[in-house]
C-alpha cells in the first residue's frame, strides 16, 4: 500500500488513527503491529513471511547476544546474524542482477535465469535490523525483550517501505511509552499534507515529463533533454522528501519522532554538503556502521580515499540491483574525493552562485545514471544533453506548458516556505490559514489521485 | 474554544478523512458512469486465491477510485488545478477561446496513416467501382485561432500530402478549405465534441457531391430544429465541467427512407427516421444521428435518383449520411471496427456503384481495423 493512494488514506489511515487513539495505551503496540501487518501484507501478500521471518532472526539474536559470557562470543553471533541478513538481501535484491551479468560470460552462459520479484521495503528495514544488532553489540542500547515491541519498531508502517531508516535505540523508548498530544498530532497532519502535496501535486506531475522526454531524448534534442533530467531532479527530490515528510508526519500523529530525511539538499553549494542534505538516514547509517568501522579518516590518507570510495559504491548499489546504481554512487565517491583533496579549497573562494550551479550540474547529471535503466542509455541521454541537437519534438511546446510548475517546483525546493511559516507561525489566523490549506491540499491530492492512475512510486525498487 | 482553534487543520484532516471514508462505504453503489460510458467497479471480490495473487486489492483500488463520492467533481477540480497551473497545452483536451475543448493532436504513426490508406486503396482497386476518400480534418487544424498558446502541431496538412501520394485508385477529396472557410459563416465544429456539426456536415456534403458532379439539396431545403444541453465527449474527458453546453441541429428534408441498424448476431432494427431522437435525453447527444456506432447501417431511399453508394467509415459518417440520403437511393454504411464479414462478398450480393471512404483524421493515425477490409 502506498500512503499517496485512496484505500490507504481512505481506509487504512482513517480505521487506524481511530482505532488506536481509542485503545488503552497498553493494546496500542499489539495493534499497531497488526496495522503494520496489514499494510504490508496489502502489498506483499507472501513476502510478508520474509519479513516475519526477518523479525523472528533479530529478535532472538538480539536476545542471544545478550546471554553471551564474553565479547568474543557476541561478536561471533553477531557475524552470523548480519550475514543472515545481508544474505537474504543478496539474495532477493542482487542475484538476478549477478547471475545475469555472469551469463554475459560465455563460460557461464548455459546458466539458467534468476528471476525473483524484490519483496518491498526489503533494503529498508534489513538495515534497520543490522543497525539494531550493532547498537546491541556495541552496548549503545539493550536488546528488546518484548517481541510486539521489537517487531512493531521493524514493521512500522509509515517507515517500513520508504525509509527514514530509524534507529533503535532511538525509538526504543518511544516504543515504551509516547505522548500523543493534539499539538504532535496537529504537526504531524501538517508534515504529512506537505509531504502528499509534494508527492502528488509535484513529483508525479515532474515525472510525466521526464517519462515524455526520456522516452526519446533524440527527439527532445538537447533543450528537451535538459529539462527531462530537470523534471526528474524535481520528481526524485519531490517523490522521496515527500514520502519522508509523509513519514514522519503519520510517526507523530501516532506518538513517534522520526529522524528528519532531508534539509532542502538542492541549495547545496558543494557535493559534500548536498550529501549532508539528501537521505540522512541512509548517509549516516553508512557513516556509523561501515565507514567508521573499516578506519573512517584515523588510519591515513591512503586508507581514508579507500574507504570513502567503498561506503558511496555501496550507498549507489544500495538504491538499485543494477550496475548504473554502482557507478551513480561511484561517482559521487570519486566527487567527493576531489572536493576534499583538491577542489574544496577554491571552490569556497568562488562567488556563492558559480557554487550553486556546479552542485546544481553535477547532482543533475547523477540523477541521469540514477534514472536511466542501464548505463548505456544514460550515457545515450547524456549525448544529447551535451549536443546541439534542437530536437523534433516541439521543443519549446512541450516545455512552455511546464513553466508555471517549474517556478513552483524550483521554490518549493527551497526553504522559502518554511522560512515564511516560522515568520508568522505565531500570527491568530495561522490556524485558519492552515486549516484552508489543509483541506486545499486534501481536495487537489484526492482529485489527482482520482483523476490519474499514474501514481508509481519510485522508492519501490529499494 | 481556544484550543480547539488552534487544531482546527486536525480536525478538518480529521473530519475529510472520516466523511469520505463513511460514504465510501455507506453510500449505494453506482454502477454506470454516463460521463465515462463505462461500467463502474464494484466491492472486490474476496478470496485468499485473490488476495494472495494481489487481485482483491487491485480491485480495491479500482473500487476506491469508481466510487469515491464526488468522483467527477474530484475530476473537474484536478481539470481546473492543471489549467491554473498553466499546464492547458500539456493535456490530452485544450481548453480554448470561445469555450472550445478540443483534442490535442494524437501521436503521429505513419505506418498506421499509410497501411489504412494502402488497405482503402486496393479494397477500390479489388471492386473496380469509382471510389473517393474523405478525411475529415481535426478541430484543431479547422479551428487554430482559437488554440492556447504553445499547443503541439496538428498533422492533417502532412496528412493530406501524404495522401495524395499513396492513392492511386482512390481520389481524395480535399474538404480542408471548405470547412475552413465555412468557420466564418457558422459553427463548423463542436464546442464539447470532436465531431463537425450539422452545418459543418452540410459543407462536407456539398463538397462530395460537388466533387462528384452531382446534385445537392439546397440549404432552404431544410427544416432546422435546435437542441440545447448537448455536452460531447471532449466535455466528458476534459473534466472542464462549468464548460456550457452546445446545441445539436436537426438538419430535415422531410425524406422517411428505411433505416436498418445491424449489428453482429441481433435482430435487425428497422425504422422510418435518420434522427433517434430518444438520445435527446443524454448528455451526448450525437447519437441522435442514426443512433450512434453500429457495425453495418443500410439506408433505402426509393425516391432518391443518384445511385447506390457504400461508405467505409466511422462515427463521422452519422451526420453526413442524414444529408446523402436525400441523393442515393441505398447506402451501406459499413464500421470495420465492428464489422468482421467479407466486405468484397456484401458488395457482390448488394448493387453498389461508388464507394466512399470516409474517416476523421486522428482515426486514421490510431485505428487499425481497415486490417478486416477484404
Amino acid at each position: 500500500m502506498v500512503f499517496s493512494s485512496l484505500p490507504f488514506l481512505f481506509l487504512f489511515l482513517t480505521v487506524v488513527l481511530l482505532v488506536s487513539h481509542i485503545l488503552p495505551f497498553r493494546f496500542r503496540n499489539f495493534f499497531l503491529l497488526l496495522a503494520n501487518l496489514v499494510f504490508y501484507a496489502y502489498g506483499e501478500p507472501v513476502y510478508v513471511l520474509i519479513m516475519i521471518g526477518s523479525i523472528l532472526v533479530n529478535f532472538f539474536a538480539g536476545l542471544l547476544m545478550d546471554k553471551q559470557p564474553t565479547q568474543g562470543r557476541r561478536r561471533a553471533v553477531l557475524i552470523v546474524v548480519i550475514i543472515l541478513n545481508l544474505a537474504a538481501l543478496g539474495v532477493f535484491k542482487y542475484a538476478g542482477l549477478f547471475v545475469d551479468t555472469l551469463r554475459g560470460i560465455p563460460v557461464f552462459s548455459s546458466l539458467p535465469g534468476v528471476e525473483i520479484a524484490l519483496p518491498i521495503g526489503i533494503s529498508f528495514y534489513t538495515f534497520q535490523a543490522v543497525s539494531y544488532l550493532i547498537d546491541v553489540y556495541w552496548d549503545d542500547c539493550e536488546a528488546s525483550h518484548s517481541f510486539v515491541n521489537f517487531a512493531c519498531y521493524i514493521s512500522l508502517f509509515p517507515q517500513l517501505i520508504a525509509g527514514p531508516i530509524v534507529r533503535y535505540r532511538d525509538v526504543n523508548e518511544q516504543l515504551v511509552s509516547r505522548r500523543e498530544t493534539p499539538t504532535l498530532f496537529n504537526s504531524g497532519v501538517r508534515l504529512f499534507m506537505v509531504g502528499m502535496a509534494k508527492k502528488v501535486l509535484l513529483a508525479n506531475q515532474f515525472g510525466m515529463l521526464w517519462d515524455t522526454m526520456s522516452a526519446d531524448p533524440v527527439a527532445a534534442g538537447a533543450l528537451g533533454a535538459w529539462v527531462g533530467a530537470c523534471a526528474y531532479t524535481l520528481q526524485i527530490y519531490f517523490d522521496f522528501a515527500g514520502y519522508s515528510d509523509m513519514a514522519r508526519g503519520l510517526g507523530r500523529m501516532l506518538g513517534f519522532e522520526f529522524c528528519i530525511n532531508f534539509n532542502y539538499p538542492y541549495i547545496s553549494k558543494s557535493v559534500t554538503e548536498f550529501w549532508r542534505r539528501w537521505h540522512i538516514s541512509l548517509s549516516s547509517w553508512f557513516r556509523d556502521y561501515v565507514y567508521i568501522p573499516l578506519g573512517g579518516n584515523r588510519c591515513g590518507k591512503v586508507r581514508q580515499c579507500v574507504n570513502i570510495l567503498v561506503v558511496w559504491a555501496l550507498t549507489g548499489f544500495w538504491h538499485g540491483a543494477g550496475w548504473n546504481f554502482l557507478f551513480w554512487g561511484f561517482y559521487y565517491g570519486v566527487l567527493l574525493l576531489i572536493e576534499k583533496l583538491i577542489l574544496g579549497r577554491f571552490l569556497r573562494r568562488l562567488p556563492a552562485v558559480v557554487q550553486h550551479v556546479y552542485t546544481l550540474v553535477i547532482v543533475i547529471i547523477g540523477w541521469v545514471f540514477f534514472a536511466s535503466p542501464d548505463l548505456s542509455t544514460a550515457l545515450a541521454y547524456l549525448q544529447v544533453m551535451f549536443s546541439l541537437n534542437p530536437g523534433t519534438m516541439g521543443g519549446l511546446n512541450t516545455v512552455m506548458p511546464w513553466l508555471g510548475m517549474a517556478v513552483i517546483g524550483v521554490v518549493g525546493s527551497t526553504p522559502l516556505a518554511m522560512t515564511l511559516w516560522e515568520k508568522l507561525r505565531n500570527r491568530k489566523w495561522m490556524p485558519l490559514v492552515e486549516s484552508v490549506l489543509c483541506l486545499a491540499g486534501l481536495l487537489l491530492c484526492t482529485a489527482s489521485l482520482v483523476s490519474d492512475s499514474y501514481n508509481p512510486f519510485l522508492y519501490f525498487r529499494f | 474554544m481556544k484550543t480547539l482553534y488552534r487544531f482546527l487543520p486536525a480536525l478538518v484532516f480529521l473530519i475529510f478523512l472520516a466523511v469520505m471514508a463513511l460514504l465510501l462505504l455507506f453510500s449505494p453503489v453506482k454502477e454506470y458512469s454516463e460521463n465515462e460510458k463505462r461500467y463502474l467497479a464494484g466491492y472486490p471480490e474476496v478470496t485468499s486465491e485473490n488476495v494472495l495473487s494481489g487481485e482483491t486489492q487491485k480491485q480495491l483500488e479500482k473500487f476506491t477510485a469508481d466510487q469515491i463520492p464526488g468522483r467527477d467533481f474530484f475530476v473537474g477540480i484536478n481539470a481546473y488545478w492543471n489549467l491554473a497551473t498553466g499546464r492547458n497545452a500539456a493535456q490530452d483536451i485544450y481548453y480554448c477561446d470561445e469555450d472550445y475543448l478540443i483534442n490535442a493532436p494524437k501521436k503521429l504513426d505513419e505506418k498506421i496513416f499509410t497501411d489504412n490508406l494502402t488497405r482503402f486503396d486496393q479494397f477500390a482497386a479489388k471492386l473496380g467501382l469509382p471510389a473517393d476518400l474523405v478525411m475529415v480534418p481535426t478541430t484543431g487544424y479547422l479551428m487554430d485561432d482559437v488554440l492556447p498558446a504553445f499547443h503541439q502541431e496538428y498533422h492533417d496538412d502532412y496528412l493530406y500530402d501524404l495522401a495524395g501520394g499513396l492513392l492511386k485508385n482512390t481520389r481524395l477529396v480535399d474538404v480542408r478549405d471548405v470547412l475552413k472557410e465555412g468557420t466564418a459563416d457558422g459553427q463548423v465544429c463542436y464546442r464539447t465534441d470532436h465531431h463537425l456539426t450539422s452545418f459543418g456536415n452540410y459543407l462536407l456534403y456539398q463538397a462530395y457531391q460537388t466533387a462528384n458532379g452531382a446534385s445537392y439539396l439546397p440549404k432552404d431545403a431544410y427544416q432546422v430544429t435546435s437542441y440545447d444541453g448537448f455536452y460531447g465527449t471532449d466535455w466528458s474527458g476534459s473534466g472542464y465541467w462549468l464548460v456550457p453546453p452546445d446545441t445539436v441541429e436537426v438538419w430535415d428534408a422531410g425524406l422517411s427512407p428505411t433505416v436498418t441498424l445491424i449489428d453482429g448476431g441481433a435482430e435487425p432494427k428497422v425504422s422510418n427516421d435518420l434522427f433517434y431522437l430518444s438520445h435527446l435525453e443524454n448528455l451526448d447527444k450525437y447519437p441522435i444521428f442514426l443512433d450512434g456506432n453500429h457495425s453495418l447501417v443500410t439506408i433505402h431511399n426509393p425516391e432518391a435518383t443518384g445511385g447506390n453508394l457504400l461508405v467505409i467509415r466511422d462515427s463521422y459518417a452519422h451526420c453526413l449520411s442524414t444529408f446523402l440520403a436525400a441523393d442515393y437511393q441505398n447506402i451501406y454504411l459499413i464500421d470495420m471496427r465492428y464489422y468482421r464479414q467479407s466486405v468484397s462478398q456484401f458488395v457482390a450480393e448488394h448493387p453498389v456503384d461508388r464507394v466512399l471512404f470516409l474517416y476523421g483524421m486522428d482515426n486514421l493515425i490510431t485505428d487499425t481495423n481497415s486490417v478486416w477490409l477484404q
